[in-house]
């Protein structure tokens, strides 16, 4: 997992350190930098699965394959091709902080990764070209490309996936073997008619998990629009009738695809989702938290599967009310001027004592944690 | 003196930081770091002893101003002040309950002087203190005759509509007029705490016995 990213010019975060824990609540005012965080995840993602992929092909400049982002886009395609998530790629060139003192200074990326009881270093580096990621022990010593250890990180890295889900998107009919979920939850119907097809038992846990979800439905259906496609519908309970996707609530749509993601069989290595909570009703928000949990403590849940690393953001105060017994898990993100600085609530001194019996999601709209807008 | 306000909203607040120059002669100090903003009575009364605690622990403010609506709750009275006398139902207990309670459990800070608190509660609601001097019949007085006939005086949206000349103001609309009232009646700031001497006279003594 990644235990801390470092970024330096990285838009708006010119000097932060994100601390970061098996499942991170990233809460923050607009332009504190949340959405950024998810962008270099998503690309470093694709530059990881560019670079295996590099490495495997046995490549040694990858300058020389007519530029790393036209490899990365057959990267993507073949990842798909393999199950792993298509990464869209980042115009690193408009990612330069706007705000730096030098201009001309480069972004610099450090993960702090921790893998089988060891800290690694991965850096990512960029000033007009993009360089392949380099690894590093903590104490400072190089893994060498191609090392072993390397392959496992770079793979581990490709298989990061950020969503920002889309209700429009989810709701359209899907090619059958589509791949994966995509960024905005297109291909939805794909994946759960391969999940009742070929995972059995997590089609049962899932559709029961979705009635407890969205009680007014009983069953998860598909149409086929037309040959080789299928399309979600929903059955209704109260008399059976068949609601089509295009026509189920955004909410309804989001939560759907968000409960997929926890029943996958073989998530990404790191999920990180935008804006967790938009749509869905408050009294959701329980069942959400018990989703991303399924995700990142998959043993807590019976999964026998590795943890997937939860990043996501999120505005509700009552979805923070929920992890008032985990200071460690969210982070807040405060501007200061032009500097953002991004500290965990158990790392905020006397927390326990300031919170005392006040909740969590109130205290926090107040101000007196930080993470919140500065008024004018 | 460095103070930090909380109250119900931004508009509020304003309003305190003028009506606490007015009392204490001189314009309070900022706090820098407290960008504090209520949320309503609730999220208020809710988040209050953590923002106690927390201005305790991570600013150098003397005093703490808190100011809420009474809306229908029982207004104080001078009964409640005695031990066994205290209301659940008057909003001005609540706080003062909320803030020994939080008092109670603070660690001592080496260099950390006693924080002072002083509690503001409109009845109905703030627009009401607003209107001193323009609409005779808000005040206290008129506000327990009338809830004890079970006749109010005015409503919360009348009182709106008379403040800002609608029931749906903006929130700029509200800090503006807040300040703009404010700042008109701390000429006299006496005229207010005659007509409000539980829910602003309290509140006014209390700030005005920290200049000593």
């Amino acid at each position: 997992m990644i235990e801390a990213m470092e970024f330096t010019n990285f838009k708006a975060l010119r000097k932060t350190t994100l601390p970061l824990a098996p499942f991170t609540l990233l809460l923050g005012p607009n332009g504190s930098g949340k959405t950024s965080v998810l962008q270099a995840l998503q690309g470093i993602a694709a530059l990881a699965a560019t670079q295996l992929r590099a490495e495997q092909a046995k490549v040694k400049d990858l300058q020389a394959l007519q530029g790393i982002a036209a490899l990365a886009t057959q990267a993507g395609l073949a990842a798909t091709q393999a199950g792993l998530p298509l990464h869209a790629h980042l115009n690193w060139a408009s990612c330069r902080s706007i705000t730096a003192e030098d201009r001309t200074a480069p972004i610099e990326i450090k993960l702090r990764l921790r893998r089988d009881e060891q800290s690694i270093i991965a850096v990512f580096h960029w000033q007009w070209d993009l360089a392949p990621l380099t690894f590093n022990h903590a104490n400072g010593t190089n893994l060498p490309p191609g090392d072993a250890q390397v392959k496992v990180l770079l793979e581990w890295l490709g298989r990061m996936q950020v969503y920002a889900l889309d209700f429009s998107a989810i709701a359209q009919p899907a090619q059958v073997n589509a791949g994966p979920l995509q960024r905005n939850g297109a291909g939805l119907a794909a994946v759960l008619d391969d999940l009742k097809d070929n995972y059995p038992d997590r089609w049962e846990l899932l559709l029961a998990e979705m009635r407890r979800w969205l009680p007014e439905y009983d069953h998860i259906l598909f149409d086929k629009p037309q040959a080789g496609s299928k399309a979600i519908v929903l059955r209704t309970k109260k008399g059976g009738h068949r609601i089509p996707a295009s026509a189920l609530s955004q909410g309804t749509l989001v939560a759907l695809a968000l409960l997929t993601l926890a029943y996958l069989p073989n998530p990404p290595s790191l999920m990180g989702l935008e804006e967790i909570d938009r749509g869905l009703h408050p009294r959701l928000l329980r069942h959400l938290q018990d989703a991303l949990y399924r995700l990142s403590y998959p043993e807590n849940y019976g999964e026998l599967r590795p943890p997937t690393q939860v990043i996501a953001t999120t505005h509700s105060p009552y979805l923070l009310d929920l992890y008032r017994e985990h200071p460690e898990e969210i982070v807040l993100a405060q501007k200061e001027g032009l500097e953002v600085q991004m500290k965990r609530l158990a790392d905020i001194e006397h927390y326990d004592e300031i919170l005392g019996d006040a909740p969590l999601g109130e205290v926090w709209y107040s101000g007196i944690l930080g993470g919140v807008s500065v008024k004018p | 003196m460095k103070i930090v306000f909380f109250g119900e909203s931004p508009a509020d607040e304003a309003a305190l930081r003028v009506f606490t120059e007015g009392i204490l002669g001189e314009p309070p100090e900022p706090v820098v770091g407290m960008n504090l903003e209520g949320h309503g009575v609730t999220g208020v009364l809710r988040a209050l002893s953590g923002i106690f605690r927390g201005v305790y622990y991570h600013s150098d403010a003397e005093g703490l101003v808190v100011a809420v609506d009474g809306d229908d709750t029982e207004m104080h009275d001078p009964n409640h002040d005695s031990p066994a006398g205290s209301s659940e139902n008057c909003r001005l207990c609540q706080i003062r309950k909320i803030i020994v309670q939080a008092r109670k459990y603070l660690t001592v800070c080496p260099n950390r002087g006693e924080l002072r608190v002083a509690i503001g509660v409109a009845v109905p609601a703030i627009e009401a203190w607003y209107l001193v001097g323009r609409e005779h019949q808000v005040g206290e007085a008129a506000w327990r005759v009338g809830v004890e006939a079970n006749q109010r005086p005015f409503t919360r949206l009348e009182l709106k509509e008379l403040m800002y000349g609608t029931t749906r103001p903006s929130l700029e609309q509200e800090k503006e007029c807040a300040v703009r009232e404010a700042r008109r009646l701390i000429g006299n700031i006496g005229i207010i705490e005659t007509a409000f001497p539980m829910g602003f006279g309290l509140m006014a003594a209390e700030i005005r016995s920290w200049k000593s």
